[in-house]
């Protein structure tokens, strides 16, 4: 059992890009499960095409025939809550990357000295000293 | 550091997923005229599936909204105007959807509490699905949105 070694990858994405890239993952995924919903819509029109006008339906058909689409319809919704998820925690990430503070270059402005020269303050005493 | 680009495309997304919903509800409206109903345990059978399916698009409903409300803050303050316009909202057949289904329960000899029950996930479905447009709509008269989709419920009945 050793390290796994991991090729070198020679085109690195930064957390700008991998971001947009998790962004654009969830869309798809979210695409396919429109395309999946789709799917069973027409797996029930093609249900009631074929009881509807020919035979009445004999029920147990119809009992394993709504099993099948309750199931699929379950995995639809939990994966659509887990991409929500994916989707908030994506943002998390954006929202915590903010861009660095430019340095300008510049010294910073000395403090206001203290007017009257009496009082505590460090400055005062190291001038009085 | 937020992209529009990628937010705009899962807001895009969630427009595909509506159609799909809208088209998978005119399915059930088809389906429920098929049930034959002969036995009153078929019966409780036939509401069973039927609640679970609706349920089921109430719920994935509730997340594509959540989903929308993320997407939208995002796309809405950024300054990229790519994908500003977002999605179109509530489509004018979810309504006559919800409707149509609803006629074809009540042609149904199903107990009135069951009924009932079907008709208020009928409902939640329709206010999850409208929120949206409703607090744009009140946006634009300078009214504060509610806190919660169901105050709405009034409006629709």
């Amino acid at each position: 059992m050793g390290m796994p070694t991991i090729p070198k990858q020679p085109f690195r994405p930064d957390l700008c890009k991998t971001i947009i890239d998790l962004l654009e993952s969830i869309a798809l995924e979210e695409v396919a499960l429109s395309h999946l919903l789709n799917a069973e819509a027409e797996k029930v029109q093609a249900f009631v095409c074929k009881y509807g006008s020919d035979c009445e339906a004999d029920f147990n058909d119809l009992i394993s025939f709504n099993q099948s689409v309750n199931s699929t319809l379950n995995s639809v919704v939990m994966k659509e809550f887990l991409l929500l998820q994916k989707l908030e925690t994506t943002l998390q990430i954006a929202d915590v990357k903010k861009p660095p503070r430019k340095f300008h270059g510049k010294k910073c402005p000395p403090k206001p000295s203290c007017p009257s020269k009496t009082c505590d303050c460090p400055d005062c005493r190291k001038e009085r000293e | 550091m937020s992209s529009p680009l990628g937010e705009g495309a899962s807001l895009h997304s969630v427009n595909d997923v509506e159609q799909a919903m809208l088209r998978f509800l005119q399915a059930m409206d088809e389906l429920i005229a098929v049930y034959p109903m002969q036995k009153e345990e078929d019966r409780q059978q036939e509401v069973f599936y039927l609640h679970a399916h609706l349920h089921h698009m109430l719920q994935l409903q509730k997340l594509l909204l959540q989903k929308k409300k993320t997407c939208r803050y995002f796309v809405e303050n950024s300054s990229t105007p790519l994908f500003s316009a977002g999605s179109q909202g509530v489509q004018p057949d979810f309504k006559k959807v919800i409707r149509s289904i609803k006629t074809s329960i009540l042609l149904k000899h199903y107990p009135l509490e069951e009924k009932r029950k079907l008709f208020s996930v009928l409902d939640d479905l329709l206010v999850h699905h409208t929120y949206e447009r409703r607090i744009r709509l009140l946006k634009d008269e300078g009214v504060q949105s509610p806190s919660r989709p169901l105050m709405y419920i009034q409006t629709f009945q």
